[in-house]
């Protein structure tokens, strides 16, 4: 069977959708690459599924969808020459297909739903929502990042930090880094917050509320009060384009490009005891879900009879 | 796919964490001083398969990258110091604590440890105890012959005497911490602190932001039972979507597997 030889090398070295350019337009089990591709991107929808599900109860969680492209090979398709029909037309004259219609799906990217998510009233002070397209600025070992997870704590230092322990950063510097002196550092206290860049920039904007007592009023601009007393104004970061974030786990997002933080002015509105749940649509989910999963069965109905047809190219033919 | 199956179990594992959670949350719904807790789910890292901003052409990028998520995990469990229901026992040795602040206790054993509840008993001795047999501190022996006995709502403890004396017994400290969510729980509404709250700082009830003593009152507990029911149900469905994708994962591996 030479020809499955072939076939067989071409699995090994070749990406599917190049095996049917390989092949040529004639090869019958051509197609089976397009029903493993198709087989392959249900797969992937199915495991953003599950990880949307999974995090269906994680606040300031963001939905992930996965979207997909047609590959088709240009050369293949540049081959085939204008016929022009004689006679009545029929709509297969249009196309003339002859194996050149390898098309094949690609995973062409994950998209990141920024959708506002439902607020739940806590009344916890240090509790913020973003009303918004804002995000929470906040200092970890690997740089900034942002944060729609306002769930914010006191450490045991005075440093307001997310609940993993982050700083939250302030948008003007708020001089703690010189008070560092009659501070405890957080390394002698063998804490999780040790994660101090040494950018003065950085650690300049973290907030301070030690010995501030715990009766902290917020603002709809994110300034912070103690009492009378305005401590500092959180910063909310926005961004030109949020599908350049990328998502770093633990519900920060990093920036990586500088100019697509918004300078304009502050649309987001600050709310205090309240945070956002997940956007996470269970009913979405389920559905896309139920989708992908059946399409899956036809992509494997189409592999097998593939498989059928190919038993019956390398044993029948023979016997003819 | 293989990736979905475990994607789905950390969402098991997680709901059930939180199934658990309220299930403590409402067993404890009528425990003195009990302070309800939340989970902070957080998602668990990304597989990032192409970068977003990737070059496409000369002049074009890609706009969006793949990132594929591996679950989520619980991220922190934060206890609310909410303060809860008054009940007026009118039992001279209850305290409540109207604002901020813990009673210093000492266990049997010899460790301080803070409480709110602050549900006082006399020992044998005339020792202030509570029924886990931690003695308040400072330690304060009311003399037998005492024929009543007056908390301040600044802490200070008299006693009335026979023949129309009046003795002071002690001044009652509360105590405070930076981070009061950084505090274990040691069960029996005892708390001791870590090194995430800080040091306990002292201060005088009433004062500084520190909440009055309220004798002969207990504080409820602040578990609300409307929004466990809630958070229960949700919890419940949430569970139960993750086994589905978990049966979904499982057919596809099926379907695969009984291709040929």
């Amino acid at each position: 069977m030479p020809r499955l030889g072939k076939f067989g090398m071409a699995i090994a070295v070749m990406e599917p959708w190049e095996t049917g350019r390989l092949q040529g337009a004639k090869d019958l089990a051509s197609g089976l690459w397009t029903s493993v591709s198709g087989a392959n991107a249900r797969a992937f929808e199915v495991d953003t599924v599950a990880n949307n599900l999974a995090n269906a109860d994680t606040l300031g969680f963001k939905k992930d969808q996965a979207t997909f492209k047609e590959y088709l090979s240009v050369a293949e398709r540049e081959n085939g020459s204008a016929e022009v029909p004689r006679g009545p037309i029929k709509d297969k004259d249009f196309h003339q297909l002859e194996g050149r219609d390898q098309a094949f799906v690609l995973n062409d990217g994950t998209y990141t739903n920024f959708r506002q998510g439902p607020l739940r009233v806590t009344n916890s002070p240090l509790d913020l929502a973003m009303d918004g397209p804002g995000f929470l600025e906040v200092s970890t070992p690997q740089g900034v990042r942002y944060t729609r997870h306002g769930g914010m704590k006191v450490a045991a230092d005075g440093r307001l930090v997310t609940s993993e322990g982050y700083p939250v950063l302030s948008a003007q510097p708020t001089g703690l880094a010189e008070q560092e002196g009659n501070r405890v550092p957080a390394t002698a206290l063998g804490l999780s917050v040790t994660g101090t860049p040494a950018d003065p920039n950085v650690s300049g904007r973290f907030i301070n509320l030690r010995d501030r007592g715990a009766h902290f009023s917020i603002s709809d601009q994110g300034e912070l009060f103690a009492g009378d007393e305005r401590i500092a104004q959180v910063r909310v970061a926005e961004f030109k384009d949020t599908r350049l974030l990328r998502k770093a786990g633990s519900a920060l997002f990093e920036n990586r490009d500088p100019a697509n933080v918004s300078a304009g002015p502050q649309r987001t509105i600050v709310r205090q005891g309240v945070l956002e749940g997940s956007n996470v649509n269970p009913i979405e989910e389920m559905t896309a879900l139920i989708r992908a999963n059946r399409q899956f069965e036809q992509d494997m109905k189409a592999l097998k009879t593939y498989g059928d047809l190919m038993g019956r190219e390398s044993n029948d033919i023979g016997k003819l | 796919m293989i990736r979905a199956l475990s994607t789905s179990a950390t969402g098991l594992e997680a709901q059930a964490a939180n199934i658990e959670r309220i299930s403590n949350d409402l067993a404890n719904v009528n425990t003195d001083g009990y302070k309800r807790s939340r989970n902070e789910f957080s998602d668990l890292m990304y597989e990032t398969i192409k970068e977003a901003g990737g070059q496409l052409g000369a002049a074009s990028q890609s706009p969006v990258g793949i990132q594929q998520g591996l679950g989520v995990k619980v991220g922190a469990n934060h206890k609310n110091f909410e303060q809860g229901p008054a009940k007026i026992t009118n039992h001279p040795y209850d305290l409540m604590i109207e604002g901020r602040g813990f009673l210093p206790v000492q266990l049997q054993n010899g460790e301080v440890a803070y409480t709110r509840t602050g549900a006082f008993k006399l020992d044998a001795q005339g020792r202030m105890t509570l029924n886990s047999g931690a003695q308040l501190i400072p330690q304060l022996v009311v003399p037998p012959n005492a024929m009543g006995v007056q908390i301040s709502p600044s802490g200070e403890v008299k006693v009335a005497l026979p023949g129309g004396e009046e003795a002071t017994l002690g001044q009652i400290q509360l105590f405070t911490f930076q981070n009061e969510q950084g505090l274990a729980a040691r069960g029996e509404g005892l708390y001791k602190p870590t090194l995430g709250s800080g040091p306990a700082l002292q201060g005088v009830p009433g004062e500084n932001g520190l909440g009055a003593l309220l004798q002969g009152a207990l504080e409820g507990s602040n578990v609300n039972v409307a929004n466990s029911m809630v958070e229960m149900i949700q919890t419940q469905r949430a569970y139960e979507m993750n086994t589905k994708v978990m049966g979904v994962a499982d057919q596809m591996l099926g379907a695969t597997v009984n291709i040929k």
